[in-house]
């Protein structure tokens, strides 16, 4: 400034802005001092001075003035970058709002570069001055994040803690000045109101929170459980209503539990799925809580097939015919009732003939039972009922197999077959390569 | 085909390609960040059904340069590491992978070598994975656990795949549908790659439940990715069960039947390598895997292979002749050398050799593999199955099925090729009656065992076996123009629905 306005003084700035007086008093000088400067390759270096002062000034008209006159030298130069003058409006602007006396922060230019903006900001929001930082934010091009967001949510802070308006408006209010703004974290504000003590306020607050991952911890912590259940479903994520759950497990007791997970198909089904990984007795009672038989049934049917012993398979099985036949599942009832027998059976086989049977369905229980030539096979066919026509597929398969073409032979030839001969010749045809000689025998058979 | 729950399709590809290697360079970015965080000589211990994905994210040299010395797939036995001084489990958050890990620190801290142990779960850790660990009592002995949040693979320039194959399942049968939110992420990936994307169609339960979670995870993302300039401008999210009948009948193609009879996995499929003849093995070292008794050969199946990607496509029986026409004119190319006299001819000639035995190696490798196809489906099973698809699919005297499935039975065919065609003609006719529904059920258990009841129960749940609804597939077929009769070629061709579910 000293440069500028010193008597007398020599620099550009000085030259410049008695210039621009010139140039205002309509004064031919005014190209005088121009040239002056211009000649001496000066211009540039007055523009900036005359920035530079104004800047330093803190009385409006001066800053006006300098201002001017920095501006009027601008127009002879050709390249001039105008951002810094921009820039330096800008700030002006900015200073001069806040050394008003009702803000009353005089700060000085080289205070103001040191502080940077954010703190500013910050000075201003600790102030409570809340819509000058905001405009003030936006009027610098503070980007979202530091800036306006940063300051709503210090307001609605402030808002929370202030005890004159009821929760639900305070809720409206807040969220209609927020709605627009991005990366506000509705968490923090509600936290605050539950410091407050406004826990009503805070949970209406987290409703408009969109970040579910957030909301649903803080719900938990505020023990509104069924609120964080909510939250997690709506949000998709199912670790996060995984997390609810086990917590509800945790603390609520037993029937309540079980209750709460009745309210939702999703939560009750990620529960089974839990249960299903670790306990599958629970998963029972589960079942027979919601009075779902048939899955209860077919949970004894899982459990059967992975008991290594047959006792143990058997006494599964027995609950699951039993729910079957209470829930009206007649086929699978009396599939399971066939199982059971079956399973008699194949224990028996077991023990009698030393090789495993356990576990094997029934056709190929036969068909094991055929290759040996057993006895036991025809037993077992008209205990089940096994149609003729399929025995005899069995029996072809199974002699084909244990390589017996001669009574192959026999059979096909007895033209007893229910099913023609053609499958005599099919079976023994695909069997494997070295079997296709033997299956030109059969070709003769057919029609 | 590839195992994404939900297919995406862009309204322009035909214009121009997506470039997919940006999805592959930020699924990197996020891999190597991690493996940095890890100190010392690294040994890289994977769960099986990671290393097929991950082969589209880095391979093998780029591990080498973060110092991955040594890598192993999660065994009960075999020891992970020889002297890197950092072990990192990559792994899906599964609950039995997690008793195999613990089993191997534990056998590990047994020895006492003094190692770190870090953990790496894709996408991400579950909270049930996380106390599994603690119950096993090997959380404490972790450096690091991390996540790694790649959803997508770019499995070919126009494919990417999520690499769930349990997605259906879970979501259908287990009413577990994490993979749905899985699938919101990888598009909010993908928007925030290539600009939000401002139209979405979709249909299905799924589908909209995938819309509804990545609107909300949308309002998240950095206001400047609105100002990119999209390059998609819309997404179709179908759900599966849209078209339960395509996947069910045998794939016709090239590429299709490949993968019904061979297997076609990340892009790969594998054969015995006795059947190709002095050809040297492409694409370097990857995790150890067979013994030296069964050499395999590996063919990478992806359209940077010129003359595939022509094949891929084509109904099997139309690449034969394909073949041999190109075969032919790769023999005239080759002789016009004799054609070359002067410098300049020679020297056309010559530039033009490489692109030439290029092209021969290709046509050898997959004259061989057209043989193998083949092979195996001249036989009357494959063909009367799929002679029966044919009418299935043509609504045309859908009673021939029946003896065929119960013969099929009989002859104690493979349950799976019996249960696809059952729930083909099932879709088909929408339900069975009863007395045909009861018939097949009994024979299955009777057949194939009592597991079944099971079996048929979760195709039930799924929609693919039921008792009958109102006939509506006939006039579905016709309006959507589902099949299409072509004289020239033996089978008729049926078009997914999907196809035609596409808006203009």
């Amino acid at each position: 400034v000293e440069d500028v306005f010193a008597i007398g003084s020599e620099h550009p700035g000085a030259v410049l802005f008695d210039a621009y007086k010139e140039f205002e008093r309509k004064s031919a000088k005014a190209d005088e001092y121009i040239r002056i400067i211009r000649d001496g390759k000066k211009l540039g270096e007055a523009v900036d001075q005359c920035i530079a002062a104004a800047g330093a000034e803190l009385e409006p008209s001066y800053q006006r003035l300098l201002l001017r006159a920095s501006s009027f030298g601008k127009c002879f130069l050709d390249d001039f970058d105008s951002r810094h003058f921009v820039d330096m409006c800008h700030t002006l602007r900015a200073l001069n709002a806040i050394r008003d006396y009702r803000i009353a922060i005089p700060l000085t230019m080289v205070q103001f570069e040191k502080m940077t903006l954010a703190t500013l900001v910050d000075r201003l929001i600790l102030r409570r001055h809340y819509a000058l930082a905001m405009r003030i934010c936006k009027y610098m091009g503070l980007s979202e994040m530091e800036g306006e967001s940063r300051v709503l949510a210090h307001w609605a802070c402030y808002k929370v803690e202030q005890r004159g308006i009821d929760d639900h408006d305070l809720a409206r209010q807040i969220s209609s000045k927020l709605s627009d703004a991005r990366g506000i974290s509705y968490t923090d504000i509600a936290e605050k109101a539950t410091e407050c003590g406004r826990r009503s306020l805070a949970i209406e607050l987290l409703n408009y929170e969109p970040k579910a991952e957030k909301q649903v911890p803080i719900l938990m912590k505020m023990n509104e459980l069924s609120h964080a259940l909510q939250k997690a479903i709506e949000s998709g994520d199912t670790e996060l209503v995984y997390a609810v759950v086990l917590r509800m497990n945790e603390s609520m007791a037993r029937r309540d539990f079980l209750m709460a997970m009745q309210q939702s198909d999703i939560a009750f089904d990620l529960y089974l799925q839990m249960c299903r990984a670790k306990d599958r007795e629970q998963l029972k009672n589960l079942y027979e809580m919601a009075d779902k038989k048939v899955k209860k049934a077919s949970v004894c049917v899982e459990l059967s097939l992975r008991s290594p012993k047959v006792e143990d398979k058997l006494e599964e099985l027995d609950q699951a015919r039993d729910l079957y036949s209470i829930a009206k599942r007649s086929f699978e009832a009396k599939m399971t009732e066939d199982e059971i027998k079956l399973l008699d059976h194949q224990k028996m086989l077991e023990t009698k003939l030393g090789v495993k049977y356990v576990g094997l369905s029934l056709y190929e229980t036969l068909h094991r039972l055929l290759i040996r030539g057993s006895p036991f096979a025809e037993k077992l066919k008209s205990q089940f009922k096994v149609a003729d026509k399929r025995y005899w597929w069995l029996r072809i398969r199974a002699l084909t197999a244990a390589k017996k073409y001669n009574e192959l032979m026999v059979l096909a030839k007895s033209k007893k077959s229910p099913i023609g001969c053609e499958p005599f010749f099919q079976v023994v045809y695909d069997n494997g390569e070295g079997d296709v000689h033997e299956a030109k025998h059969f070709v003769g058979l057919l029609p | 085909l590839y195992s994404s729950r939900l297919q995406m399709a862009a309204s322009h590809l035909s214009s121009g390609r997506i470039d997919v290697s940006r999805v592959r360079d930020a699924a990197r970015r996020h891999f190597l960040e991690l493996l940095d965080r890890c100190e010392g000589t690294k040994a890289l211990v994977w769960d099986e059904s990671m290393t097929g994905p991950f082969s589209f994210v880095a391979d093998y040299s780029v591990l080498k340069e973060r110092n991955v010395t040594k890598m192993t797939i999660i065994q009960h036995n075999t020891p992970p590491a020889d002297n890197e001084q950092h072990v990192i489990f990559l792994t899906r958050p599964k609950l039995d992978v997690m008793e195999r890990i613990a089993d191997c620190i534990r056998k590990e801290e047994r020895s006492a070598k003094g190692r770190d142990f870090s953990v790496i779960f894709v996408p991400r850790k579950t909270l049930m994975c996380d106390r599994k660990l603690e119950e096993l009592g090997v959380k404490g002995s972790f450096a690091n656990i991390f996540e790694c949040p790649i959803d997508l693979y770019p499995v070919d320039s126009d494919v990417l795949s999520m690499e769930l194959p349990l997605a259906f399942r879970e979501c259908y049968l287990e009413g577990d549908f994490t993979s749905m939110y899985y699938v919101a992420r990888s598009l909010i990936l993908l928007q925030s790659l290539y600009g939000i994307i401002p139209k979405i169609f979709g249909k299905g339960e799924c589908a909209k439940r995938v819309a509804d979670i990545m609107m909300r995870l949308r309002k998240d993302l950095p206001k400047d990715v609105e100002t990119v300039a999209p390059e998609f401008d819309s997404v179709v999210l179908l759900d599966r069960n849209v078209d339960l009948l395509s996947p069910l009948l045998t794939q016709l193609t090239y590429e299709g039947l490949l993968d019904e009879l061979f297997g076609v996995e990340n892009g790969r499929c594998k054969f015995s390598a006795d059947k190709f003849s002095g050809q040297s093995e492409g694409g370097g070292g990857r995790v150890p895997q067979q013994q030296p008794e069964n050499p395999t050969k590996t063919i990478m199946l992806n359209s940077s292979d010129d003359l595939y990607a022509e094949i891929r496509d084509l109904n099997f029986y139309a690449v034969g002749p394909l073949l041999n026409a190109k075969a032919k004119r790769i023999r005239e190319a080759f002789e016009e050398r004799h054609g070359a006299k002067t410098v300049g001819q020679i020297k056309q000639f010559v530039s033009k050799l490489s692109h030439i035995q290029g092209i021969r190696i290709s046509l050898s490798t997959y004259t061989t593999v057209t043989a193998l196809l083949k092979e195996k489906i001249e036989n009357s099973e494959f063909i009367d199955r799929v002679s029966m698809e044919q009418d299935v699919f043509r609504a045309v005297d859908v009673d021939r099925i029946h003896p065929f499935v119960e013969q099929l039975m009989c002859m104690r065919a493979p349950l799976a090729n019996v249960l696809r065609l059952i729930c083909a003609q099932c879709t088909a006719s929408n339900g069975f009656k009863q007395k045909v529904y009861d018939f097949y059920r009994k024979e299955i258990i009777q057949t194939y065992g009592y597991e079944h009841l099971r079996t048929l129960e979760r195709l039930e749940e799924a929609g693919l076996y039921r008792l009958q609804g109102p006939k509506v597939y006939n006039t579905i077929r016709k309006t959507m123009r589902l099949t299409v009769e072509d004289v020239n070629e033996q089978v008729d061709r049926f078009l997914p629905s999907i196809t035609h579910t596409m808006p203009n």
